[in-house]
């Protein structure tokens, strides 16, 4: 099992894998491998198909998702259970990762668009955050 | 703080405008684009859409009207912005009726609505159309119109075309959903820019219309766009998208190879992409599709990449070239575009407008382009640091991010870019305006957004960082715990480390504030590092990443801080014309001098040289401490200038080389060797993180170059 590091909500956690056949030799698979992420209560979170990376055609059968770590996740620790199968089904692969999530994040996530809005009766600061949201933040001092 | 759109695409960020009656408006070329009042809960859809059915019309009782009729209706919003017309109702001929009845008069879906408006003609014309009633609700399905001809001739006039044929009632719409970018100048608001969407991957299948999205986010605002498949020469127009189940459907068959990991794009068509729009004059939700121009195609496939109003002049933006929108009465008639510069910017946050002057950063680096009525002028600016451009040290896979900001106070323009993996910026290209200065800042939280806003009265400048932070640039010096009482531990040795945590027995850390700050090991084993703190204890402070060098108890941490680089250019040492080593060291001494301001409480300043283009600094310095404030190690890199104020050594005192308070320099390389056949070149760099105070550094010096020193 590996671990892949500490998180924090409003992070974005990498979902990688290399699925390979029964000789350990990267190879794509039957479908999009799966990941399904679980709490330390054993709890299904959700289950995540993971989609090819090939922008430069340097590796084989390498799939990755980048998950935003929203209000479905809390602080604690999970586990990513990925599965695959090739060859038809002769060869069923699995590999599992660990993650935690620690305090301090928001679910809200990062700004990634900013602007100063002034009206006559306030001005307003806008925030357009990676989580989806676009807020309005009146009169800062 | 209030929410006004959840469930947005992360995608591409968002542009802002607003308009002269205070209204909001928010594009990303995903997403609807939104606009707000400043008055409603949340942010609406921009545009009405007008009624895709048209009402049923006919004559009754007994009274004066009479002639041949059609009608419209339309819808409006609170504030009475209409919607185009709906389609044309059916056409009666009555007699000394005493009333026209409007039937199946279409509803709207959106919220916005609250009013729609019948339009009927005079009989013997159907180019000018007169308001016959309003229902003020968006729920009715029926109305009655009693106006005689005479009577609508002095209501209010509605003419389907413009005197020059242009269209009228048909303008109120907002057609190009698909642009990202959007700016205003003299009254219109122009939109341009599309993006090329390659999120995740696809499963086709050969003979079929559907195409499945893997991690792919597909929205409905890519139904008309254009679909392709890596490795296919052919190109499929979607017809639908089913959001829940992640599917694309394409106009034709897919006739490529079945491919379950396919990699896929998605743009718009082509005929759109140096498409600009514009906007009716004072009504920025009014943008019907005949009121575009396209910017001349460039045969080296650049694309726009934002619109920039300059002086009186808007300005079409792409990664290498620059054109220049004017027009005299109306862009319907008489919009020109022109080719002015051959620089360009890399996306529609990395313009920075100050005093009519824009600064931007593109793939050559950054450029001052001034505007103007003879055309543009761009100066290339950012040569000092040129080796972030040349040494591709930039994250350019993540250029959509960067952005530029603007403190007025400090009068400098930031660009905040990625280096390395990076998703958001990170570090600061920075640019004093005045002193045409340049040097790097990098920060401990990954940054992605900026306004200026007016707080007391003044302009600040407001950055947006991860985890819902935001900042007030150039409040504080720590980045880190924003009430420290005088005696709260901000920086302290360490009594021992692991992986994830630093203990000191003796710390009393702030009261808040701590948890989310960084932590910057400045001293002894592991400086450099910095980690985000997600825990602490009253002795204890955990991180959120291992550290690559364990600190010990030689390592002084320090509570938030703010690290940065300044490096010189590369000078040419002299040369010694005389066999007298003595001679040799008066006449050619070389020292880096620093004119700094002297700080309160304990601050440092690292220097390293780098000598003849070398890339890395030179780290066979001596172990030395002279009790001049300058301290070096053997085999270490940095040579550490002291610049606190308050110490035995400090810079204050005037002691060893100082001369007067705030000038401290230290020797290289003068003695012991032969400086003609040495070392020739040198850039020196200076580093820190800073403290408490604020790092001031008036003046750096090379004493010994060629020509001066």
């Amino acid at each position: 099992m590996t671990g892949i590091g500490f998180y924090q909500l409003g992070d974005w956690i990498p979902l990688c894998i290399q699925p390979h056949n029964g000789t350990y030799a990267p190879t794509l698979p039957d479908a999009s491998p799966t990941a399904k992420i679980v709490d330390s209560t054993g709890t299904l979170v959700e289950t995540i198909n993971l989609p090819i990376v090939d922008r430069y055609g340097a590796a084989t059968a390498l799939f990755m998702h980048r998950r935003f770590l929203d209000a479905t996740y809390s602080v604690g620790k999970y586990m990513i259970f990925y599965a695959w199968a090739t060859g038809s089904g002769a060869y069923a692969g699995s590999e599992v990762q660990q993650f935690e999530i620690v305090a301090g994040g928001n679910v809200f996530g990062s700004h990634f668009g900013m602007y100063w809005n002034e009206t006559p009766s306030a001005g307003y600061v806008i925030s357009a955050m990676d989580g989806g949201y676009l807020f309005h933040n009146r009169n800062p001092h | 703080m209030a929410t006004l759109q959840t469930g947005r695409s992360p995608y591409f960020p968002p542009c802002f405008v607003r308009s002269a009656k205070h209204e909001l408006f928010v594009l990303n070329g995903i997403d609807s684009p939104q606009r707000w009042n400043g008055l409603t809960a949340s942010s609406q859809n921009m545009g009405i859409i007008a009624p895709t059915t048209a009402c049923t019309i006919a004559g009754s009782g007994s009274g004066s009207i009479t002639g041949t009729y059609t009608a419209y209706v339309r819808f409006l919003d609170a504030e009475n912005i209409p919607s185009s017309l709906s389609p044309i109702s059916n056409e009666i001929t009555v007699a000394s009726k005493g009333q026209i009845d409007y039937t199946s008069v279409p509803v709207s879906t959106n919220s916005r609505v609250t009013q729609r408006q019948i339009w009927r003609n005079t009989t013997g014309q159907s180019t000018t159309y007169y308001l016959d009633t309003t229902i003020a609700d968006n729920v009715t399905t029926t109305a009655t119109g009693t106006k005689t001809d005479t009577q609508l001739e002095a209501s209010t006039e509605l003419p389907l075309l413009n005197a020059d044929g242009s269209i009228n009632a048909e303008r109120f719409t907002y057609y190009p959903v698909w642009k990202t970018f959007i700016a205003t100048l003299h009254d219109r608001y122009w939109v341009a820019g599309d993006f090329t969407y390659t999120l995740g991957s696809v499963q086709v299948t050969n003979g079929s219309a559907t195409v499945t999205g893997v991690g792919a986010a597909f929205t409905s605002s890519f139904i008309d766009r254009i679909f392709y498949v890596v490795g296919d020469t052919a190109s499929y127009t979607i017809s639908a998208v089913n959001v829940g189940a992640q599917t694309l459907t394409l106009s034709t068959t897919y006739a490529g190879t079945t491919n379950l990991f396919a990699m896929y794009a998605v743009k718009v068509h082509k005929d759109e992409r140096n498409k600009v729009y514009f906007s009716a004059a004072g009504e920025p939700e009014s943008v019907p599709s005949v009121y575009n121009f396209k910017i001349q195609e460039i045969d080296d496939g650049d694309e726009i990449t934002g619109l920039m109003p300059l002086g009186t002049y808007l300005f079409v933006l792409m990664r290498r070239h620059i054109f220049r929108v004017s027009f005299t009465i109306d862009p319907k008639d008489d919009v020109g575009s022109h080719l002015v510069v051959s620089r360009g910017c890399v996306n529609n946050r990395c313009w920075v407008r100050v005093e009519d002057i824009a600064y931007m950063l593109d793939r050559d680096g950054v450029h001052r382009f001034q505007g103007g009525h003879n055309g543009g002028k761009s100066d290339h600016i950012s040569e000092p640091i040129q080796d972030y451009f040349r040494d591709n040290k930039i994250n350019w896979r993540a250029s959509k991010w960067f952005f530029g900001s603007q403190n007025p106070q400090e009068e400098v323009v930031r660009f905040h870019v990625a280096l390395g993996g990076e998703y958001l910026p990170r570090s600061a290209l920075c640019y004093h305006y005045r002193h045409n200065a340049w040097w790097v800042e990098h920060y401990s939280w990954q940054m992605g957004g900026y306004c200026l806003a007016q707080i007391q009265d003044t302009l600040r400048c407001i950055i947006g960082g991860q985890h819902f932070r935001v900042f007030l640039h150039g409040v504080g010096t720590l980045d880190g715990p924003t009430n420290v009482a005088p005696g709260d531990t901000v920086r302290a040795t360490a009594d021992s480390a692991t992986l994830l945590s630093i203990t000191d027995a003796d710390a009393v850390f702030p009261a808040s504030g701590v948890v989310g700050s960084p932590l910057a090991i400045v001293s002894g084993r592991g400086k450099g590092q910095i980690r985000q703190i997600v825990a602490a204890t009253s002795t204890r402070l955990t991180i959120k990443n291992p550290w690559s060098i364990l600190p010990d108890s030689t390592s002084v941490y320090q509570i938030g801080g703010i690290q940065w680089r300044v490096k010189s250019a590369l000078f040419r040492l002299g040369n010694a014309t005389s066999d007298n080593e003595h001679e040799a060291d008066v006449n050619y001494s070389r020292r880096i001098i620093l004119n700094v301001q002297p700080t309160p409480t304990t601050a440092s300043v690292d220097v390293r040289q780098y000598l003849n283009h070398a890339d890395a600094p030179r780290t066979d310095l001596v172990a030395q401490d002279e009790g001049t404030g300058v301290v070096t190690t053997e085999g270490e890199s940095d040579a550490v200038m002291s610049i606190t104020g308050s110490t035995a050594t400090d810079i204050a005192t005037g002691r060893a080389y100082e001369t007067f308070s705030g000038y401290r320099h230290m020797a290289f390389n003068s003695k012991g060797t032969d400086p003609r056949f040495s070392d020739n070149w040198l850039a020196a760099e200076l580093r820190g993180v800073q403290g408490r105070d604020r790092v001031i550094i008036y003046e750096l010096g090379i004493a010994g170059v060629d020509g001066g020193g």
